[in-house]
């Protein structure tokens, strides 16, 4: 094959621009920490890659999800251990009057204590997270409990609290398909909705029975409390069963997010020592080029003719 | 016989030395002219002029291009396919950033916040900042449609509007070719050298092959005839045929509205004007699969790539707007009320918007209708069946095909589509570039100059030059001699 210096100028343009884009690809990946810059580099790792990376953003949504049931649940423990609490002092309370008392200023002083514990359990029952009120329900932007018009139990025209809420709950999404209903509901702990003990109205009626000096009542009622106690702690156990479950997504959730995470960098983490040799490999090459070429390009018979 | 036979034969010498080294300097000129053949002198021994003798010198027959016709035509169909495929890779390249999704955000990741926006609401569907977020996140999801759109419509256009800068070329180029062919046959008529003129129009061949994927061939009165892929005669002996562009409505096809069309004259010299009547050559002047020269590839970019990318980013947000509505409209908003999220009119990825005077309160959150007297702003019922959308299988119709699939994983697949449409673009580019190079080296190898090899010609011919010029004064002394005997 004949070959003219134009040939060797384009065949030695041609490898120079070859050694540079070899080099300018290595640069690029060393320079980003990526394998893959572009889709193009490698189509089918994109879309693993992009899969992954909307996974991970699933899975952190999730874990929000979590964090925030967690604040919910935390909140809604704080205040049934309290109204557990109440609920003890009352029992107490009526334990020290079981057989009734002829001592009005006795009577009194217990019903005013009766009173006072029924109020908080009505406080603790609009217990608020934010604007919103735990026990509510859906409804939860106006407090459930409602004081009547005339709160006192020994009055004729006394109107017992009301609950204006709904015993439905949220649902939260804690993981693929997981989901945790968060809400505990106000009516069912404490104001007897479906069938439960009504914990407010048991207050009243103590509160009645001791004014009437009713020992047969006064112990009817507290047995009521005794109800209303596992009522309560009935509750408590399934806010930490909630709780359980919410430890548990979140377990599986940061392992996932772990997991995806080292598969995508495994995937798009540059190896630098591997790069580092390839680029001096290259350079070697490219370097091999240009100083042929600049000695190639040099030979010609004009400088031998005189 | 005689000393006038050595002094003629010493002139031929002397003529065809000069010649020759006329020949060499032209080489050596053109040592980088592109499309320029070498050239070299055949000699011939010329016959005795007298009877008896012992020849006539030397006779110049001819000066002949070192040329291979057939490596001409590959030459320029491989510069149709290498122009096409570069064509076609630099508007994928273009496209590609706009689905770059592994360094920066793109409409991918848009849809995810969109849906963990939602997610967000069932946490707190009264939240004012939540529900103002969810606002935030859509609206950011209908700009990226909306800028994605714009974009690929954008090099759609640019592509559109490339053709008519095509066409000029075209044209150009055969008139060219035509009035060359003419130079040519007078040339050749008159029995003078039409080396260079042939030259220039190979050249102008392959500079034509890259534009469209033309056919020719050699005719024996020394002109060429060229045709267009779908078989219209471009150029014929000295007449030519002119192309023109033809603006054409489109209407909801997602083609550039109007698009252009090629149009292609009757021959003649000059051609006829354009009219109504001409042929309409858009289907085929783009070659087989418009896989021929950059016109072929506009066609492609226009009517196949952008229209394809387009067609799947409309089918995205049709789904989109209508599974997202259909969920909304199960629900309610903080105000009672129950409606469209987006406007139900923009379903594709050009008119895709929020449903007009949507605000906050309307976000229906809660469920399932009907809505409750009184409020209930903590029930997020629907707000988690919207968040579920996300991995909700739904249907993307493309073309009038249905692919069942989620929103994230359609986008991964496009995305990753796109990527390995300029992959293969990128691979074609490179085995089309590899050919044609190979081609070029091989014309390279017959036609191209050598100063080595000239410089040693030149040394042969000068020295031939200079013996023949010796002969004269040798013939010059020869006659002295027989002079000085009369004296």
């Amino acid at each position: 094959m004949r070959v003219t210096p134009g040939m060797t100028a384009d065949n030695a343009l041609y490898y120079l621009q070859q050694g540079r884009l070899g080099l300018d690809q290595v640069q690029e990946k060393i320079a980003s920490g990526n394998n893959i810059n572009r889709p193009s580099d490698d189509p089918i790792t994109t879309r693993q890659l992009l899969d992954l990376s909307s996974q991970i953003r699933s899975w952190e949504q999730f874990g929000d999800n979590i964090k925030s049931g967690n604040i919910w649940l935390n909140v809604t423990n704080t205040a049934l251990t309290a109204i557990r609490a109440m609920i003890s002092q009352a029992k107490s309370i009526a334990g020290s009057i079981s057989s009734g008392s002829s001592d009005a200023t006795l009577r009194n002083s217990v019903i005013s204590q009766l009173r006072g514990l029924k109020s908080q359990l009505v406080d603790l029952g609009n217990t608020q997270l934010g604007d919103r009120y735990i026990f509510a329900g859906f409804k939860n932007s106006i407090p459930p409990f409602v004081t009547g018009s005339d709160p006192d139990p020994l009055s004729a025209t006394f109107t017992p609290v009301q609950f204006v809420g709904d015993n439905q709950s949220p649902v939260i999404e804690v993981g693929e398909g997981l989901t945790a209903s968060i809400a505990t509901a106000g009516g069912e702990l404490l104001s007897g909705s479906s069938g439960g003990t009504d914990v407010l109205a048991v207050f009243d009626r103590l509160i009645q029975a001791i004014s009437a000096n009713d020992a047969t009542a006064i112990n009817t009622e507290a047995k009521g409390l005794d109800a209303a106690a596992t009522q309560v702690d009935d509750a408590i156990s399934r806010v930490a069963g909630k709780l359980l479950l919410l430890k548990n997504a979140e377990e599986v959730n940061t392992g996932n997010i772990n997991t995806l995470k080292n598969v995508i960098g495994d995937r798009q983490n540059v190896d630098y020592a591997m790069a580092a040799t390839v680029l001096s490999q290259q350079q070697t090459a490219f370097q091999a080029a240009l100083s042929t070429t600049a000695k190639i390009s040099q030979l010609s018979l004009l400088d031998y003719l005189k | 016989m005689s000393i006038e036979n050595i002094l003629n034969i010493a002139s031929t010498g002397i003529m065809a030395q000069r010649v020759a080294i006329e020949v060499t300097s032209e080489n050596i000129a053109n040592v980088n002219t592109p499309g320029y053949s070498r050239q070299r002198v055949v000699m011939q021994s010329s016959l005795p002029i007298s009877t008896g003798g012992f020849g006539g010198g030397v006779l110049v027959e001819g000066v002949q291009r070192s040329y291979d016709g057939l490596l001409q035509q590959q030459i320029v169909s491989g510069s149709s396919d290498y122009a096409n495929s570069l064509a076609r890779q630099s508007a994928l390249q273009e496209v590609e950033p706009l689905f770059n999704e592994l360094t920066g955000s793109g409409l991918g990741q848009a849809m995810d916040d969109f849906f963990n926006s939602w997610q967000d609401l069932t946490l707190n569907p009264q939240g004012s900042p939540e529900r103002q977020a969810l606002l935030t996140s859509s609206q950011l999801m209908v700009d990226r449609f909306r800028q994605l759109n714009a974009s690929l419509v954008r090099i759609q256009s640019a592509a559109d509007s490339s053709l008519s800068g095509i066409v000029d070329f075209i044209n150009d180029k055969a008139e060219s070719i035509a009035r060359l062919n003419g130079q040519i046959l007078q040339a050749e008529q008159l029995g003078v050298n039409a080396n260079e003129l042939k030259d220039n129009r190979d050249y102008l061949l392959q500079q034509l092959g890259e534009k469209v994927g033309i056919s020719f061939s050699q005719q024996t009165d020394g002109t060429v005839a060229v045709s267009l892929p779908g078989g219209e005669p471009l150029v014929a002996g000295i007449q030519y045929a002119s192309l023109s562009i033809v603006s054409v409505a489109t209407t909801g096809s997602n083609l550039p509205n109007p698009a252009n069309s090629i149009h292609v004259t009757a021959i003649g010299n000059p051609p006829p004007a354009p009219q109504g009547t001409d042929a309409d050559i858009t289907q085929s002047v783009g070659g087989a699969d418009n896989s021929k020269g950059e016109m072929g590839a506009a066609l492609y970019v226009r009517d196949l790539l952008i229209k394809g990318y387009l067609d799947k980013l409309d089918a995205m947000a049709k789904t989109m707007v209508t599974e997202v509505n259909a969920k909304h409209n199960l629900g309610y908003g903080l105000d009672g009320s129950s409606g469209d999220f987006f406007d139900p009119a923009g379903i594709t990825s050009a008119s895709i918007a929020l449903s007009t005077g949507f605000s906050a309160a309307k976000i229906a959150a809660a469920g399932p209708l009907p809505a409750p007297a009184g409020v209930d702003p903590g029930n997020n019922v629907n707000a988690l069946a919207m968040a579920d959308l996300k991995t909700k299988v739904v249907d993307f119709v493309v073309g009038g095909v249905t692919s069942s699939t989620q929103f994230g994983t359609f986008q991964n697949i496009f995305v990753s589509g796109v990527g390995s449409d300029l992959q293969s673009a990128k691979n074609t580019q490179q085995q089309d570039d590899g050919y044609l190079r190979q081609l070029k080296l091989m014309r390279e190898s017959i036609s191209g100059v050598s100063i080595d090899e000239e410089m040693t010609n030149l040394i042969k011919y000068q020295r031939g030059f200079e013996a023949s010029a010796r002969l004269v004064s040798v013939a010059g002394e020869m006659y002295d001699a027989v002079l000085a005997m009369l004296r």
